[in-house]
């Protein structure tokens, strides 16, 4: 089976975009005119990565100033506070503080989507190539200042899934996009104190919705045991992926890589989001090999945390070499 | 604006008249009185009890940004903006002077961003493309593509220009630290963070000479990543002190919105009299850390620059009070939690005038006392 490319979470906000909301925030351009600005984006982006031959990819994500806003706004009991770091990176977000029992009355984050979906139908791009992205819930409770007693970390999670990420597959699936990405970065940063609950949640996830395709996405490092975590739960139900972050991992984990693999699909993130620096091919592949022959199903290649870490010229970059690198490590399992 | 613009803005013309203060003033440092006071030295420069400063940045008069945007888009010549930026180093240091500021800066007049200003003076970088902080700001985040080399003085000129318009002894000089600059940029070249952290120390530790060479009294090193990598505070701790090698003046270590328990813990280790922290921010959580200090300073941070509402000078007066149950009167500097330029520019006026009345409130108390004046120590 050939191995496919896939692009993740938020895409660098192009600077002409950025200048088009400070105008709208100054009320210098109209609500129309903005979004025929954010139109044009999407449209750019998804041409981009149709033509790059990308299986699947996020909306760019333009419309978000961090993986927590704008859902958070849309939560009841949650509020927007001041500027936090987010993990070890020259980057902050709006940190959410839980001052009561949440509720969300309407999937704010699918109904946003609707709009790409119709571009990239458009474009002749069907939405089970597009996914929703999501915070997962360990992540952002972990980011969460919880104020409430109604809740401790992991009651939260579990309410946050329950209310916040159903409501938006829900959403999701009526307009037929099944690739849900749960951004876990928590779970390489954390350590392991929370997983067997991480676990369930995720497991109650996939079961509840089997038509969707639940992605753990796992980033700035590598958690051994999370990896074998999402490997048992994807081996249990073919509906969870997880993508796990190879290039901030230890070299002996390439080792234990391949009996890691569970059934469900597997996402390996070799191109680096935090570094200019470009990927070689030499480097990569002999790792790589090693894995492919022990995986039958889904395989994707693709790059650690989100790209907008990357000024977008070095974005664009990484994901030409992705390719690069898919259709050289197929012309040679096909010679093979 | 596009990036790398004020590279081009070396010669500060300054002439005969302006650095008439600095001149005088250069003769008084001829004539320090150096006297040891534990691992500090008295820089002979007699201040007010608890001195009033700033820690670098305070907003772009809107005639300034204008101006930059016109000279962005070649409506107004590079000797027009020059001008303006001069002129704006007059205004925002007549105004922290006005406000009741000891030891005012330039308020960064020049700079764009802390650590693009130094990238697009050190060969060895380039810049690919702007990169998002948070919500929708950007900075120009470079990227460190061949070894790293001191072209010229960095800063020594903006240093020169800000002595000959400041009617204060002393006047502080910001320089963003190797840490934070090798941490907020793409490294392709060196084979480690570590490496291009101490490549970069050198060169800090050059321009810091320079400006010491020139007749600054004060420079504060600005280190907002020191505790962002835990695993890496002993050798950043090691690479920061390499820029105080050789040095005579005062100098400052800048670290904010940070872990302060953990920066603590290296206090004794980091070759610097002063720590400039940001408490206000924090409600005073952790202020138990003063008591770590040693024989160092503290520049207390004491207004939030990242909330428009102004504090009353009596919330200053005992943040100052509670400071000053952990360190001596002497050993306390003033200062605002960080930079000012994120508020507009009146509210950035205002909270400099209320801290400055809050500070005058202690100084009464510690003028019952017969506590009245400080010395500059290095």
């Amino acid at each position: 089976m050939p191995v496919m490319i896939m692009q993740h979470g938020i895409y660098p906000r192009p600077r002409g975009l950025a200048r088009a909301i400070s105008r709208f925030s100054s009320g210098k351009m109209s609500q129309e005119d903005l979004e025929r600005v954010y139109e044009r984006y999407t449209e750019r982006f998804f041409k981009l990565l149709k033509g790059l031959g990308y299986d699947r990819f996020s909306d760019g994500m333009f419309r978000w100033d961090d993986i927590f806003n704008p859902l958070i706004s849309g939560i009841g009991g949650v509020v927007v506070d001041g500027l936090r770091r987010f993990y070890d990176n020259n980057y902050f977000f709006r940190q959410p503080i839980v001052r009561g029992r949440i509720s969300y009355d309407e999937p704010k984050i699918s109904r946003m989507l609707v709009k790409s979906l119709s571009i990239a139908r458009n474009l002749g791009i069907e939405p089970n190539r597009v996914s929703l992205s999501l915070a997962g819930p360990y992540t952002m409770a972990t980011n969460a200042l919880i104020e409430t007693s109604d809740y401790n970390l992991e009651s939260f999670m579990r309410d946050y899934a329950e209310k916040v990420i159903y409501s938006e597959i829900e959403g999701s699936l009526k307009e037929g996009v099944v690739n849900i990405d749960l951004h876990e970065p928590s779970i390489a940063v954390m350590g392991n104190a929370k997983l067997n609950t991480v676990r369930e949640i995720y497991e109650e996830i996939a079961r509840n919705f089997p038509k969707a395709r639940i992605w753990a996405i796992m980033y700035f490092g590598y958690n051994r045991e999370g990896v074998r975590m999402f490997r048992e739960a994807s081996t249990r139900l073919g509906n969870i992926g997880y993508v796990v972050d190879m290039v901030e991992a230890p070299e002996s984990a390439w080792n234990e890589l391949g009996e890691l693999l569970g059934s469900g699909g597997i996402g390996i993130a070799i191109i680096n989001s935090r570094t200019t620096k470009m990927e070689r091919y030499r480097d990569i592949a002999p790792k790589l090999f090693k894995v492919l022959g022990r995986y039958e199903s889904d395989l994707y290649l693709t790059h650690n945390a989100s790209l907008e870490f990357l000024p977008e010229k070095i974005a664009v970059r990484k994901l030409r070499l992705l390719r690069r690198f898919a259709i050289k490590i197929n012309r040679k399992v096909q010679k093979s | 604006m596009g990036t790398g613009s004020w590279a081009m803005f070396g010669s500060l013309n300054i002439n005969i008249q302006e650095i008439n203060t600095y001149i005088i003033f250069k003769i008084s440092f001829v004539m320090w009185i150096t006297r040891r006071w534990g691992d500090t030295r008295e820089l002979g420069v007699e201040l007010p009890i608890l001195p009033t400063t700033v820690i670098g940045s305070y907003p772009r008069p809107r005639w300034l940004r204008h101006m930059i945007r016109l000279w962005s888009m070649g409506r107004v010549d590079d000797k027009a903006l020059d001008e303006a930026f001069r002129d704006s180093v007059r205004v925002v240091v007549r105004e922290q002077e006005e406000a009741g500021i000891d030891i005012p800066s330039d308020g960064e007049m020049w700079r764009d961003e802390m650590v693009e200003y130094f990238a697009e003076r050190i060969d060895g970088f380039r810049f690919y493309g702007p990169v998002r902080v948070w919500g929708n700001n950007y900075f120009n985040k470079p990227a460190v593509v061949s070894k790293l080399s001191y072209r010229e003085p960095i800063v020594v000129k903006e240093y020169m220009f800000l002595r000959s318009v400041s009617n204060r002894a002393v006047v502080k000089v910001t320089i963003t630290g190797p840490y934070t600059i090798a941490d907020w940029s793409f490294n392709e070249y060196y084979g480690s963070k570590e490496e291009l952290t101490f490549e970069l120390a050198k060169i800090i530790n050059r321009e810091i000479i320079e400006l010491e060479k020139a007749g600054a009294l004060f420079v504060q090193v600005d280190e907002p990543a020191l505790t962002t990598h835990p695993e890496e505070m002993d050798w950043a701790v090691d690479a920061i002190n390499q820029v105080t090698k050789g040095v005579g003046i005062k100098l400052g270590l800048h670290v904010c919105y940070s872990d302060y328990n953990l920066l603590s813990r290296y206090f004794d280790k980091l070759s610097f009299s002063q720590f400039a922290l940001e408490f206000a921010n924090r409600g005073y959580r952790d202020l138990g850390v003063l008591s770590k200090l040693g024989d160092r300073e503290i520049g207390l941070g004491v207004v939030d620059v990242h909330n428009r509402s102004i504090e009353d000078p009596q919330h200053v007066s005992k943040a100052i009070e509670k400071a000053m149950t952990y360190v001596e009167p002497e050993k306390i500097y003033v200062n605002p939690d960080c930079g000012l330029k994120l508020l507009p520019r009146e509210i950035a006026r205002k909270k400099l005038e209320v801290m400055v009345s809050g500070t005058k409130i202690v100084r009464k108390e510690l003028l019952s006392k017969g506590i009245e004046r400080t010395i500059l120590r290095g």
